[in-house]
């Protein structure tokens, strides 16, 4: 017996690709036209499928399957995306959800426990530079101030931006608990992996024991000074593009070694700048400044990767006699979920007959919120192509399949 | 050698002193080339002369000639010149001082009533500042020696836009005659010319030496638009050996040149090797592998061999790093410039002058590009006499103390009233 609608979900994803098209890719901008389009479209066929559909204060959505009166267990995903994004990144575990849901309700299985499928708001940092806006709102940990940040394109508040979309910023504000996390047996999220490990490794779906954390400078910045090329010989020169360069590639030699040795801790320079207004060829650079992250489950070599930056950053600064600011350290830590959700999901695996990969995820998602609060959480990840946040962005259904079978069978047996 | 002569620093302290009210913009000072702010300093630079008796002209290009006739009116003159326009916001000393120093030895020779052997010319350049204003090399002092191109009339000025000749027009020059390849000064009617200007670095005040004396102005090989290519991915997603990593390519090829140039150093070349722009693309993201790192690149050195040996390095670098990260280097087009050696009988003559007066120098390359290359290239014998300097220049914090500016003035003083005599 089916215990999931596929087609729904296929269904689902259409309407999504077609109604928040914005070539190349979609655009569902978090709090903003794009999200409440695909937030609609959810309440439209999970109301059509004859799931109870419900709203909260922080406009997440709820379809829920009734069952025995115990600790619900919850799946889902966000519905934003980045700018001109994929249609998978988010949706997908929504999309696996509302199928579970729907062929639950329409089988009319008895549940030990309520399933309920969850859209939540606003994960995509690009657009409100906070974590998992909507997951940590509904579980009463979004700190009031969040309140106050803006969208980075459009310069207005979140508040704002929550008003705009029905929700009610000051039950936010008052801190208001929509899920309580001892209402709630487990959380699992299903989610396109984003990287090219399963494609790699000719797996349609991944268990997903722990979500990489780590150290992140958002805004580390070499001073030095500007001098004539030419008027300031190598001892002089107080050169922040050759800290940089110091820096940077000392950090990669280790990451290579980690790498090498098949260890999860990776750094990445997501941007590199010297000062546009200042910097002209002729001149030494005297500022430079750019991003750090580092990121992995592997804590000992997080703590290694950590030292060697201080290191290095101390090396530079008396080579170069310049001063690096790091800033402030916005990285959170990484998450090692549910063992004991993760040897279901892995028995049930097995027992359906599904081979499922092993991989950490490298990137963050609503699952941490919901790990952090303290429910039992477990993740998933179904197999994508040409990785995530971008246009090319491409999923298999019949990848998605075998997520919806394992979901399905923890619903009725967990 | 008249033993009383010295040259009046007096005069050339008053001076600094207007220039600098005159053209304090808030910051530091600004003299726009062919803007208001040289206008004004070379109107004071005619004054003075006009008081101290001295022949003046100038010509196609508006450069200002200031001449104590010599003995020998036939004679090859000495020039001793530089440019008066600054950066922005920048220092008062950079360009003007040897314009000053050439006045302060002209003055210092008029008050002991000396008449040189050839004439001596004190030349106030235009717009050398070609960071600032229009970006091509000494126009100028191409311009007197008849060698600025055609084409280079139509440069325009960075902040307003406006042509080279469009402003030359207005400040009274001769394009027509600039096109023609009109010449004022060349190897026919000049001695040497000589220019003295701050270091504009730190080695003369680390080394606790008031002046030196320039071996020549390195030739550079530069890369103003050089790019790696990699692929924009996610940082948590995308495992090491998937990655295609402009940011770290960019960062291991300036690196490593970086440590190739100490070890060339330490062999004893010398050379400057600098990555002076790097941005990550438009692409970019906290969360993002790099995609895209533009760069410049700009390597001087006296002798072409260094310069050559590190694009030598540079390029198999780039192979070397291309193939294991996955990346492309896309270099951009190459420029360069030749070195201009000073010519060997000036330093040797700057050498004499600086032991006869006991004054402490150092025999040094020059960093940075000046007027003198200029007239080097256009085969009239140049020379260069650098002052100590605090705090680098092109920019408000550039110092200079009177004293090294009054024995260096001294050397010049003495170099011109003895040259080829």
């Amino acid at each position: 017996m089916m215990l999931f609608d596929l087609d729904l979900a296929e269904r689902f994803l259409a309407r999504l690709a077609a109604e928040t098209a914005d070539s190349p890719g979609v655009t569902r901008d978090a709090f903003g036209a794009g999200e409440q389009r695909a937030h609609a479209i959810a309440a439209e066929l999970a109301g059509s499928a004859g799931l109870a559909v419900m709203r909260d204060f922080a406009g997440n959505l709820y379809a829920t399957v009734p069952g025995d009166d115990a600790p619900a267990l919850v799946s889902g995903s966000h519905l934003d995306s980045v700018r001109h994004g994929g249609n998978f990144d988010g949706a997908a575990g929504f999309a696996a959800a509302l199928a579970v849901a729907a062929g639950l309700a329409r089988a009319g299985t008895k549940l030990p426990r309520p399933f309920v499928a969850m859209a939540t708001r606003a994960e995509e940092t690009v657009w409100f530079p906070i974590s998992f806006c909507g997951a940590r709102a509904a579980l009463g940990r979004l700190p009031a101030a969040a309140l106050d940040t803006t969208r980075s394109d459009t310069g207005r508040t979140l508040a704002s931006h929550m008003e705009d979309c029905g929700a009610d910023p000051e039950a936010v504000r008052a801190g208001r608990l929509q899920l309580d996390p001892r209402s709630l047996r487990a959380f699992i999220e299903i989610h396109i992996e984003q990287g090219p490990v399963l494609v790699e490794a000719d797996r349609p779906i991944a268990l997903v024991p722990a979500i990489a954390g780590g150290p992140r400078f958002r805004n580390a910045r070499i001073a030095g000074s500007y001098a004539h090329v030419g008027s300031a010989p190598l001892p002089s020169r107080h050169d922040a593009v050759a800290a940089f360069a110091d820096v940077t590639h000392g950090l990669n030699e280790l990451f290579r070694e980690f790498s090498d040795a098949g260890r999860h801790a990776m750094a990445t320079i997501g941007v590199v700048s010297t000062d546009p207004e200042m910097a002209a060829w002729s001149k030494v650079a005297g500022q430079c400044r750019f991003t750090l992250d580092l990121r992995g489950t592997d804590l000992d070599a997080l703590t290694a990767l950590r030292r060697r930056l201080m290191d290095l950053v101390e090396e530079a600064e008396a080579t170069w006699g310049v001063k690096i600011d790091l800033g402030e350290d916005t990285g959170p830590q990484p998450g090692f979920l549910d063992a004991a959700i993760h040897a279901r999901l892995r028995a049930a695996a097995a027992q359906l007959g599904i081979a499922a990969h092993t991989m950490p995820s490298g990137s963050g998602h609503d699952a941490l919120a919901f790990h952090h609060a303290g429910v039992p959480t477990g993740f998933i990840f179904v197999r994508s192509h040409n990785g995530g946040h971008n246009p090319d962005e491409a999923m298999d259904l019949s990848d998605l399949e075998p997520a919806c079978r394992l979901l399905s069978h923890m619903a009725t047996t967990l | 050698m008249i033993p009383n002569l010295s040259p009046d620093i007096d005069l050339a302290t008053r001076l600094f002193d207007e220039l600098r009210e005159r053209s304090f913009d808030g910051v530091g000072v600004t003299r726009e080339a062919f803007g208001p702010g040289e206008a004004m300093a070379h109107a004071v630079m005619r004054r003075e002369a006009d008081a101290l008796g001295l022949e003046i002209s100038t010509d196609v290009a508006m450069n200002l000639y200031m001449t104590l006739p010599g003995a020998d009116r036939d004679a090859k003159r000495v020039v001793l010149g530089s440019h008066l326009d600054s950066v922005p916001q920048g220092g008062n000393f950079d360009g003007a001082a040897g314009v000053l120093a050439g006045l302060a030895a002209v003055a210092g020779m008029r008050r002991a009533g000396f008449t040189p052997a050839r004439d001596i010319t004190v030349m106030a350049i235009r717009a050398e500042e070609a960071g600032a204003w229009f970006p091509t090399s000494y126009p100028g002092s191409r311009a007197s020696l008849g060698r600025l191109k055609p084409e280079e009339l139509a440069v325009k000025r960075q902040d307003n836009g406006r042509t080279l000749e469009a402003m030359l027009l207005e400040a009274g020059g001769d394009s027509d005659a600039i096109r023609r390849g009109v010449r004022v000064l060349g190897p026919e009617n000049v001695a040497a010319y000589l220019e003295l200007h701050i270091e504009q670095g730190p080695v003369l005040d680390a080394e606790a030496i008031p002046v030196g004396i320039v071996t020549g102005i390195p030739g550079g090989r530069r890369l103003r638009k050089a790019r790696v290519l990699g692929e924009y991915s996610h940082s948590g997603a995308v495992p090491r050996r998937f990655r295609r990593d402009a940011a770290i390519a960019a960062a291991e090829l300036a690196h490593r040149l970086d440590e190739f140039w100490g070890a060339l150093e330490r062999g004893g070349r010398a050379l400057v090797c600098t990555f002076c722009e790097m941005a990550t693309g438009p692409q970019s993201g906290f969360t993002k592998i790099s995609g895209e790192v533009n760069f410049s690149l700009d390597v001087r050195s006296l002798d072409p061999a260094d310069r050559d040996a590190m694009f030598a390095e540079l390029h198999r670098l780039v192979a070397e790093i291309s193939a294991r990260r996955g990346v492309t280097f896309d270099l951009g087009p190459e420029t360069s410039s030749t070195a201009s050696p000073m010519d060997a009988g000036v330093i040797a003559a700057l050498k004499h002058s600086a032991e006869a007066l006991k004054i402490p120098h150092k025999v040094m390359a020059s960093g940075g590009g000046h007027d003198a290359a200029a007239f080097a290239q256009a085969g009239v014998p140049a020379g260069m006499v650098f002052v100590r300097n605090q705090n680098g220049s092109h920019n408000p914090r550039e110092a200079m103390r009177i004293e090294d500016f009054a024995a260096a003035t001294a050397v010049v003083t003495h170099f011109a009233a003895t040259f080829g005599t």
